[in-house]
C-alpha cells in the first residue's frame, strides 16, 4: 500500500506507517455524540443573558468591553494586539472586518490549546450555513467529505447521487473545484481547495440543482488527477440500508450509516418490514459510523436491551448520569444479533456497540473502534457565531472509558481507547471501502453471518 | 429519569430538525456531524428557553451585535464554567490566542513572541544569541506561481556556532534532523503538478515525497524552540542554497554567543577597519571611543557585512537611533534615510555629534553581503549616495520592511509597521543593493580578507588621487 491509505486501512499498516494513520484517523473521524446536556444549555443560556445585561450598561457608560476585563488573559491581550496593529500595522488597514476576523482567530488559537479536536469555534458564516441546509435535503451532487490534513477527500458517495454516477469514489483526494456560470455552463474559475478548510471547499461544491461544478481529485492508483464535471442535483440521502442477508436462513442486516434524528425510526421500521419477511437474527452494521445524537443512541440501545444503563454520562462535576434503557419502546428481542465494528466506529456507535456488550446481547465483530467518549454541547453566541464544547465524558455501562488518550501533538495515541470486539477480525484488502454491497470480500460480514449461523442451529437444537 | 425526560419533551422541536441535519451530515461528512448535532440541541434550548420569557430579553440586548472582544470573553467564560476538565490556561490561552490571530495576518514578519521568546529576544538586541546563532526568518517566495514560505539565514552571528559551521546568508533552512521544516507545504507543488502532466513514475515519487514531508515534518514555532535552545546534542541542519546543486547538511552545536556589536582595527597608516554587527544601544559609544582611541583615522573601512539590523524597539535599544547615532559618531549627520508607511514618509536622521565636524569626516569604503539587511541597508545606500562610500562585495539582502517590537503585558509582538526607503527616496530594492565594486565575499573579518584588500586599495588611490 502506498502513503495513501486511509484512516481506514486494515491494521497491519499500522505498523508501518502508524503516524500517519494516527494523524488520518484523528482528523477523518472526529465522530461525535452530542448531548443535549440539558440543564447546562438553560444554565449557560441563562448566564449569557445576564451578562448581555451588563454589557449593556457598560456601553451606555461607553466603557468598551474589554477594557473592563481583567489586565492580564486571552482577552485583554487580544485586545492589546488589535490597538497595537490598529496604530502600527502597515499592510493592511485594520477595520471592523479584520477585527473580527482577527479576533475569532484568537479565539480559535485559544481553543487549540485544550488540545480537544472535538471543541472548536464556528464563525457566523459556518453556523449560518449550517442553519440554511438545516431547512431540509440539500442541492449538491451528494459526497460524504472529510477534513484530511489540509485536503479535504471523500468518504464516500451517496448511492445513486450524481457524485456516485460520474464515479467519484471514497478516498479521492479533492484538488480543486471549477465554477461554472449558472446560465451559460462555461467554466468560469477554478480554485485549489488544498488549505481551503472543509466548510469552504463544501460552499465551492454546493449550488443551485441542475447548475454544473468540476471536481478535480487525485486518486490512489491514478496516474493524473481526475477531473469530473458533475450536474447538481436534489440529495436526500438515506440514514439506513437494511436488506435480508442471508433468504435461506433469515439473517437481517441492518447498516446504519449516523445517529441523526431519523435513525430510530428509520431503524424500526426496516426492522419491522425484515420481521414480517420472517427475519430470526440481525447484523447490526456500525462500521464507518461516526456517531450523532446521544440521545439517539439510547434510544436504539434500547431496542437491544431490555433494561439497564445504555450509558453513563459524567459531568465536570464528576456527577454521573446513568442513561437507561426505555423499558416502554419495543425490543428486537431475544434473536441472535451480530455487530460489525471497525476504526471508524465512533461514539454514539461505540455507546450502542458498549451497550450490547456490557449486556450480553449480540457479539461484536470485526476491529476495535475508534475510541470517543466525550459529549459536546453547542453553545450560540451573541454575535452569530458558536461555541462547540466538551462538556461531559461518558462511559459504558459496565463503566469503561472508551476515551482515546492524545498524545502531545494532539494525535490520537491508537488503540489507547475505543470498544474491542468480542471477534477480532481484519478486514479483506480486497474489500472496495465502503461498498457494503461488496459482500464476497467483505472478511468481517462473513464472519457475522457464521457466527449467527451457528448461534440459529443451537438455539434450533435446544 | 428526569433528564431523559426533559430532553423527550424537546423532540418535538427535534424532529423538525431532524430532517435538515441529515442532510448536512452527510453532505459535510465526520466533520459536520458533530456542528449538526449540537445545532438540534442548541435550537432546542433557545426553544426551550424562549417559554422563560428569554427570548424576548434577548433581542432587547442583542440588538446591537457585541464586539468581537466580548464574543470572545464569552466564549472564554463558557470553556472556563462549562468544559469538561479543569481548565487553568490563561497564560496558554493567551499565548494561543495571540500566536493564531497573528498567522492570520499571513505576514511572517508579524508574530508573536511567547514571554520565554521574548526574552530570548530582548537577549538579542543586547547581542546575545543562544541557540545556533543565526538571524532568521521566514521568507516568501514566488517560485512556479505558487507562494512558499521558507526559513532564510539573514545572518549568521559571526563567531557563533552557525557561523563556525559554515552556514551563510542567505541560506535556507529546510531541515532538522532530517525532519522537514514546515515552514511552506510542499502540497502546493502537487497542487500545481495538477496543471501539467508528468511521467506517472515521476508524479507518484513527487507525491509520496510531499507526503513523507508533511509527515514527518517539524512545524516552525516547534523548530525554533529547537534552535534557540542554549544546548543539546548538535543539530543537523538540512540547507539549500542557491549556489549547491543539492541540498547540504551541517552540524551545529548549540550554545550562547554574545557578540560584540563593534570591533576596530588599524589596518594601516590612517586607515581604521570598524566592523558593526548589530545595531546596539552601546554601538554608537563604542564606535565614538574606537575613533578617538585610534587618533580619527581618515579612512574607514566600514563592514556592515552580516548586520541584519533588525525590529525596532521604541527607546534606547532601538535599532533605528543606534544606526543613526553610529552615522553621527562617524562625522555624518542630518536624514540618513526614511520609513514609508502608506503615502507618508518620515525622515529618520542623525544628530550632529558635538566634536564632530564635516571637516573631519573620514573616507568610507562600506562592506556588504548578502547579510547585510534591513536598517544597515539604509545606512549603506546613505554612505554610497551622500558621502562618496563604494560599496564593496555582494548584493545585499534586499529587505526593506520596518519592523516594531513591541512589548506586551504577556511576551511581545514584532509587526511591519512600514518600509524603509533610502535618503534618495526610494525604496530599498528587493534584489538588495549592488556592489560598486563586486569581490565574492563570505562574513566579517579583517585579516586576509579580499574585500578588506580591495577596499584598501580604493581608499588609498582615492586618497592617493587628492594628494
Amino acid at each position: 500500500m502506498s502513503d495513501w491509505h486511509t484512516a481506514t486501512d486494515p491494521v497491519p499498516t499500522h505498523t508501518t506507517n502508524r503516524s500517519f494513520v494516527r494523524v488520518a484517523a484523528f482528523v477523518a473521524l472526529i465522530g461525535l455524540v452530542f448531548g443535549f446536556a440539558g440543564p447546562t444549555l438553560d444554565q449557560a443560556a441563562a448566564r449569557r443573558f445576564k451578562r448581555q445585561g451588563t454589557d449593556l450598561l457598560r456601553s451606555s457608560l461607553g466603557v468598551p468591553a474589554a477594557d473592563a476585563q481583567a489586565t492580564a488573559g486571552p482577552v485583554a491581550l487580544t485586545s492589546e494586539i488589535l490597538t497595537v496593529l490598529k496604530r502600527d500595522y502597515s499592510r493592511a488597514t485594520i477595520d471592523d472586518k479584520k477585527t473580527r476576523e482577527l479576533t475569532y482567530a484568537a479565539i480559535q488559537g485559544m481553543l487549540a490549546t485544550l488540545n480537544d479536536p472535538f471543541t472548536g469555534f464556528l464563525d457566523p458564516d459556518d453556523w449560518l450555513q449550517m442553519q440554511q441546509t438545516t431547512q431540509g435535503s440539500f442541492e449538491g451532487i451528494g459526497a460524504v467529505l472529510e477534513p484530511y490534513g489540509r485536503d479535504v477527500r471523500v468518504v464516500r458517495p451517496i448511492p445513486g447521487s450524481p457524485a456516485f454516477l460520474v464515479g467519484l469514489k471514497a478516498g479521492d483526494i479533492i484538488l480543486s473545484v471549477g465554477t461554472h456560470d449558472h446560465d451559460t455552463g462555461k467554466l468560469i474559475k477554478t480554485t485549489p481547495t488544498l488549505g481551503k478548510g472543509i466548510n469552504d471547499v463544501v460552499k465551492l461544491i454546493k449550488g443551485p440543482r441542475g447548475t454544473k461544478v468540476t471536481v478535480t481529485v487525485l486518486r490512489q492508483n491514478a496516474s493524473k488527477p481526475l477531473s469530473f464535471v458533475i450536474v447538481r442535483k436534489h440529495i436526500e440521502p438515506p440514514v439506513i440500508n437494511a436488506w435480508m442477508e442471508d433468504t435461506d436462513r433469515k439473517i437481517a442486516r441492518i447498516v446504519l450509516n449516523e445517529f441523526n434524528e431519523r435513525a430510530d425510526d428509520q431503524l424500526w421500521r426496516a426492522w419491522t418490514d425484515l420481521k414480517k419477511q420472517g427475519a430470526r437474527a440481525l447484523v447490526l452494521d456500525l462500521r464507518y459510523n461516526p456517531g450523532g445524537l446521544l440521545e439517539m443512541a439510547v434510544r436504539i440501545g434500547s431496542r437491544f436491551v431490555d433494561r439497564g444503563a445504555i450509558v453513563i454520562v459524567q459531568e465536570k462535576n464528576g456527577v454521573r448520569h446513568t442513561l437507561e434503557a426505555n423499558p416502554r419502546l419495543p425490543k428486537v428481542g431475544d434473536i441472535p444479533v451480530a455487530v460489525l465494528i471497525n476504526e471508524s466506529s465512533a461514539s454514539a456507535s461505540e455507546i450502542v456497540a458498549g451497550a450490547i456488550k456490557d449486556h450480553h446481547r449480540g457479539k461484536l465483530i470485526g476491529q476495535h473502534t475508534f475510541g470517543k467518549g466525550l459529549v459536546q454541547t453547542l453553545f450560540p453566541l451573541g454575535d452569530g457565531s458558536a461555541l462547540r464544547l466538551t462538556t461531559a465524558k461518558y462511559f459504558t455501562p459496565s463503566g469503561r472509558d472508551i476515551n482515546n488518550k492524545y498524545d502531545e501533538e494532539k494525535r490520537p495515541i491508537f488503540g489507547s481507547g475505543g470498544i474491542m470486539p468480542d471477534i477480532a477480525v481484519e478486514q479483506s484488502p480486497d474489500w472496495v471501502d465502503q461498498q457494503f454491497e461488496d459482500k464476497e470480500h467483505d472478511t468481517q460480514l462473513k464472519k457475522a453471518l457464521e457466527v449467527l449461523r451457528t448461534d440459529l442451529q443451537v438455539a434450533a437444537r435446544r | 429519569m428526569v433528564r431523559i425526560m426533559r430532553t423527550s419533551a424537546r423532540i418535538g422541536i427535534l424532529a423538525l430538525l431532524a430532517v435538515g441535519s441529515v442532510a448536512i451530515g452527510i453532505q459535510l461528512g465526520a466533520y459536520t456531524f458533530r456542528q449538526r448535532d449540537p445545532l438540534a440541541g442548541a435550537t432546542a434550548a433557545s426553544e426551550a428557553g424562549s417559554g422563560l420569557g428569554f427570548s424576548n430579553l434577548d433581542e432587547l440586548s442583542w440588538s446591537q451585535q457585541p464586539s468581537p472582544l466580548q464574543t470572545m470573553s464569552d466564549v472564554l467564560e463558557m470553556v472556563e464554567s462549562e468544559y469538561v476538565e479543569k481548565v487553568d490556561a490563561d497564560d496558554k490561552f493567551a499565548v494561543g490566542a495571540a500566536r493564531t490571530m497573528l498567522y492570520t495576518l499571513d505576514d511572517p514578519r508579524t508574530r508573536y513572541w511567547a514571554p520565554d521568546q521574548t526574552a530570548l529576544l530582548e537577549q538579542q538586541l543586547d547581542g546575545k544569541f543562544v541557540g545556533i546563532g543565526a538571524v532568521l526568518a521566514v521568507v516568501k517566495e514566488k517560485r512556479d506561481e505558487v507562494e512558499q514560505r521558507r526559513v532564510c539565514v539573514i545572518a549568521p552571528v559571526p563567531g557563533g556556532p552557525c557561523d563556525a559551521a559554515g552556514v551563510r546568508a542567505g541560506d535556507y533552512i529546510t531541515g532538522i534532523d532530517g525532519r522537514w521544516v514546515i515552514a511552506y507545504d510542499p502540497r502546493l507543488d502537487l497542487n500545481r503538478m495538477t496543471l501539467r502532466t508528468m511521467p506517472e513514475r515521476e508524479y507518484r515519487e513527487k507525491i509520496k515525497d510531499a507526503t513523507k514531508k508533511l509527515q514527518d515534518g517539524i512545524s516552525w514555532p516547534r523548530a525554533l524552540e529547537q534552535l534557540t535552545q542554549p544546548t543539546g546534542k548538535p543539530l543537523e541542519l538540512t540547507i539549500e542554497r542557491k549556489s549547491a546543486p543539492a541540498p547540504i547538511t551541517v552540524k551545529v552545536t548549540r550554545n550562547e554567543t554574545q557578540v560584540a556589536p563593534v570591533e576596530f582595527h588599524t589596518v594601516a597608516p590612517g586607515t581604521g577597519y570598524l566592523r558593526i554587527t548589530q545595531f546596539t544601544a552601546s554601538a554608537p559609544a563604542q564606535v565614538t571611543s574606537a575613533l578617538k582611541t585610534s587618533g580619527r583615522p581618515a579612512r574607514v573601512i566600514l563592514d556592515l557585512r552580516d548586520n541584519a539590523g533588525g525590529p525596532d524597539l521604541a527607546g534606547p535599544k532601538s535599532v533605528v537611533s543606534s544606526a543613526a547615532a553610529v552615522l553621527s559618531a562617524l562625522g555624518f549627520s542630518g536624514e540618513f534615510g526614511k520609513i514609508a508607511r502608506g503615502s507618508s514618509r518620515h525622515p529618520i536622521a542623525s544628530a550632529a555629534q558635538s566634536g564632530s565636524s564635516s571637516g573631519t569626516r573620514p573616507s568610507v569604503a562600506v562592506l556588504i553581503n548578502k547579510g547585510t539587511a534591513n536598517i544597515a541597508e539604509v545606512a549603506a545606500a546613505y554612505l554610497q549616495a551622500r558621502a562618496g562610500a563604494k560599496l564593496i562585495g555582494a548584493p545585499s539582502q534586499g529587505d526593506s520592511s520596518y519592523q516594531k517590537l513591541i512589548k506586551l503585558s504577556l511576551g511581545a509582538m514584532t509587526l511591519t509597521a512600514g518600509s524603509y526607503f533610502t535618503v534618495a527616496g526610494k525604496a530599498v530594492p528587493a534584489t538588495g543593493l549592488s556592489p560598486d565594486v563586486p569581490v565574492a565575499t563570505g562574513g566579517p573579518r579583517w585579516e586576509k580578507d579580499a574585500a578588506v584588500n580591495k577596499a584598501l586599495a580604493l581608499l588609498g588611490r582615492a586618497q592617493g588621487g587628492r594628494s
